[in-house]
């Protein structure tokens, strides 16, 4: 269950003495097993927030908690999926799915069978001894993917995860997620650009402003996976909504712009 | 039959290499001769500097030099690698101590190693132990330098994506940050290699009874330019031997950063 | 009265707390990045004063301390000798890397024309350039004798390779949809060259002319130091000669100076002409 009470972020430039607020004053709540959508013009936070709640960042105003437990720190219960996925290069993919197996003492035998069986998962078992150089956008994000899932992490974080892939791989991977999901059912906070990935993936979703970031809205959908988000009128509806108010955000942009 | 056809490519590249040496066989074999009677000193003919290299080889001279020069080369690039890695990789490790660093840096690197030279020498005396000192000045300062540079610029993202892994400490520093750094070290210790070559010729110019660089200017002092011209040719094809192992060396290390030959 | 003194001593004091902070406060902060030279002057003079002497009585003559480098110099300035071996090696430096640049450059864009060329010169470069600079002071010192020419010459040489590869590495480099996009913006031959080739090609010279001068510097100091009368390497060899050692390390401290001051220089030059580059930290 991750919180987030009144939380503020600034950030200050060490060499000069500039302040960027990103954070203004954002409040949620996800139950565990939720997935979580954040969406929001470019560069508004939404980073912003998966650091916070991966813990590479602290807050400096309000509370990020984390099972009602403020987060101090990285941790692998809070394993996070890169948009240029960081793939360690001098691993091969298997190495890379393990990588997270290590510090947990787990024994080489039973590191290979988690492997192999994540492997199966993301079907990629017949390149485990690849290296990720040799490997396409899709298919490292796949590796990437699995090395997460290697951890049994109760939180996933992904950051715009699908945004570098052409259409076919994202509306694969998309559908791969949520299978995946349905197994362990973790906790996903998920930004992305798309309303559209809003709509397929998200129980919740946030809108968030341009910086500094703040609520614009907090949309609850209800409806079962796999998500029909082209003909259901229902996510027609909600569609508009996001839209509306985005739209707004976009303008300001522009005509600051302008001025 | 696509091999062969490659080797005549690369073959017919050499064609006006053969041409020049053609030519300057002729030139300074009849010609220059009759117009300066020193013609031999001044441009010996590629045939003379051939029967040399042969004296030179087949008494096993050259060879002597040749391990003169290696042992002072591997000697000082040795201890110099030894010392600049482990520090450099120390350094780099913390931000602060890394900007210091590289100020100092800017401090000693434009003072070249040949400038040690006298003062080495009042320090130890015409011995090997100079020579090892001057190469140690050459080559530490690529090594660490590149070293602490390689490992301050581990990218942050391999860091966090480590900890987000539950990967931290000492553990962090073994799988992602000397890995995520070894290209650059290995950078820097083939320049620094390469720049332990170039220095050793100088070095010995001034001070060293044996080895290549004595060789060359042995034959600047004897008058005897087919010598000079073996001591240039030994150098540059050793040279260019280690130039073309060690980068197969890193690509085999770090297939992921793959260099090219000639660059 | 009494009150009114008071008050304007305790306002006055705020006012200097206050300048001082302002003023004082961020200049002392960018001193500080400098911390290390001064400690590491700091450490040589103690030890080569105090320290080591008490070792070794004859330590003045084997490892001079700053101060009596500074007064080395002081004193080669007032007779005249400093100004004329810096001017010596700096005119010298100058001198082969500009013929290094043009024929460099001149190479490089031979090479860039035509593919035939290009094999042919390249495998002339790279069968040259392994062999280091200094190998050919000797062969110079004998076509040249002793002097500046044989010194340019080798400078020249050793700036040449990188030079020339580096200026075919700028005209490989620009980008075949650069040429492309501004081919269909309307732009014809002589444009063509002057708007985007030219700059295009412009960050890989100057990093070529970088290593350049770096090259040349460093064989400078060598060819002085082997068949020169004049310049600072002749002046750190003849040290040995005069038993002064502290004129050693002025040299190495004039060089090092010289040096970082022309790459700084070079750099300035880059940076006006080229901003839209980033300059890499390499050694």
């Amino acid at each position: 269950m991750i919180e987030f009470k009144n939380v503020s972020k600034i950030y200050q430039n060490a060499k000069d003495d500039r302040r960027i607020l990103a954070l203004e004053d954002i409040s949620f709540l996800a139950n565990s097993g939720e997935i979580i959508v954040l969406i929001g013009p470019s560069g508004c936070g939404k980073t912003t927030i998966l650091n916070l709640i991966a813990g590479f960042i602290q807050s400096t105003e309000g509370k990020v908690l984390f099972n009602s437990r403020p987060i101090t720190g990285p941790g692998a219960e809070r394993t996070m999926i890169f948009q240029e996925y960081v793939l360690f290069p001098w691993y091969s993919v298997r190495n890379n799915i393990e990588f997270g197996l290590v510090p947990k003492k787990i024994p080489r035998q039973q590191r290979r069978q988690i492997s192999s069986e994540l492997l199966r998962l993301v079907g990629l078992e017949q390149f485990a001894d690849f290296y990720p150089y040799q490997l396409s956008g899709g298919m490292k994000q796949r590796v990437a993917l699995a090395r997460a899932l290697a951890v049994n992490p109760e939180v996933l974080l992904m950051d715009e995860p699908f945004g570098s892939l052409d259409a076919q791989a994202r509306g694969f991977l998309q559908q791969s997620l949520l299978e995946i999901w349905g197994v362990k059912k973790p906790t996903i906070v998920f930004v992305t650009h798309s309303i559209d990935e809003a709509l397929i993936l998200g129980h919740k979703i946030l809108v968030l402003s341009r910086q500094p970031a703040k609520e614009l809205d907090w949309i609850t959908i209800n409806k079962p996976f796999p998500r029909d988000v082209v003909r259901d009128s229902f996510f027609q509806d909600v569609r508009v909504r996001i839209d509306n108010v985005l739209k707004d955000e976009f303008q300001d942009i522009s005509n600051r712009d302008r001025l | 039959m696509a091999k062969c056809k490659k080797i005549i490519s690369e073959i017919k590249k050499l064609d006006v290499i053969v041409l020049l040496l053609i030519i300057w066989e002729v030139f300074s074999r009849w010609i220059y001769p009759g117009i300066e009677p020193q013609a031999k000193i001044f441009l010996p003919p590629p045939s003379f500097i051939l029967k040399e290299y042969w004296q030179l080889l087949s008494s096993n001279i050259l060879f002597h030099h040749i391990a003169a020069s290696f042992k002072r080369v591997l000697f000082g690039f040795f201890l110099a690698s030894l010392f600049g890695v482990i520090f450099g990789f120390i350094i780099g490790l913390s931000r602060r101590a890394h900007e210091q660093l590289r100020i100092i840096c800017n401090i000693f690197r434009p003072i070249p190693p040949i400038a040690w030279i006298p003062i080495s020498l009042l320090w130890f005396g015409i011995t090997e132990k100079q020579q090892y000192f001057i190469i140690f000045i050459g080559v530490l300062f690529p090594v660490l330098f590149n070293t602490s540079e390689g490992v301050y610029g581990v990218s942050a993202h391999y860091k966090y994506a480590a900890q987000a892994l539950g990967v931290k400490g000492l553990s962090l520093v073994k799988r992602v940050v000397l890995p995520a750094a070894l290209p650059r070290i290995m950078l820097g210790l083939r320049s620094g290699f390469g720049y332990a070559w170039f220095i050793i010729v100088a070095a010995e110019f001034v001070s060293a009874p044996n080895g290549l660089g004595y060789l060359i200017l042995e034959g600047r002092n004897a008058l005897v330019t087919e010598r000079i011209f073996v001591g240039m040719i030994t150098i540059g094809i050793i040279n260019l031997i280690f130039y073309y192992f060690l980068t197969k060396l890193e690509n085999w290390i770090a297939p992921w950063k793959k260099i090219a030959f000639i660059r | 009265m009494n009150y009114n003194q008071n008050s304007n001593h305790n306002f006055d004091k705020r006012i200097t707390a206050e300048k001082f902070k302002s003023f004082l406060l961020p200049r002392l902060k960018k001193l500080s990045k400098y911390t290390s030279i001064f400690i590491f002057v700091l450490l040589w003079q103690i030890f080569a004063g105090y320290v080591y002497p008490r070792f070794n009585p004859m330590a003045g003559n084997i490892f001079p301390s700053p101060i009596k480098v500074a007064c080395m110099g002081v004193d080669l300035l007032k007779r005249g000798e400093l100004l004329v071996s810096i001017w010596d090696s700096v005119w010298r430096v100058l001198a082969g890397f500009s013929l290094s640049v043009i024929i460099g450059i001149f190479l490089g864009v031979l090479m860039g024309l035509h593919q035939a060329v290009r094999d042919r010169i390249k495998i002339i470069i790279v069968l040259l350039r392994p062999v280091p600079p200094f190998a050919w002071i000797p062969l110079g010192l004998i076509w040249l004798g002793i002097g500046s020419a044989e010194i340019i010459m080798v400078i020249t040489i050793s700036g040449v390779f990188p030079m020339a590869l580096h200026t075919l590495y700028g005209i490989e480099k620009i980008d075949l949809k650069l040429r492309q996009a501004a081919v269909s913006l309307g732009a014809r031959r002589w444009v063509l060259l002057r708007k985007v080739i030219i700059p295009g090609m412009l960050p890989e010279l100057f990093s070529g002319s970088r290593l350049a001068l770096g090259f040349c510097w460093v064989v400078l100091v060598g060819a002085e130091m082997v068949g020169s009368v004049s310049g600072l390497g002749y002046l750190i060899l003849d040290s040995r000669n005069r038993g002064l050692p502290q004129m050693a390390v002025l040299g190495m401290v004039l060089i090092g100076l010289a040096g970082f001051g022309m790459d700084h220089i070079l750099m300035m030059v880059k940076r006006r002409l080229v901003p839209w580059s980033i300059d890499s930290g390499k050694m």
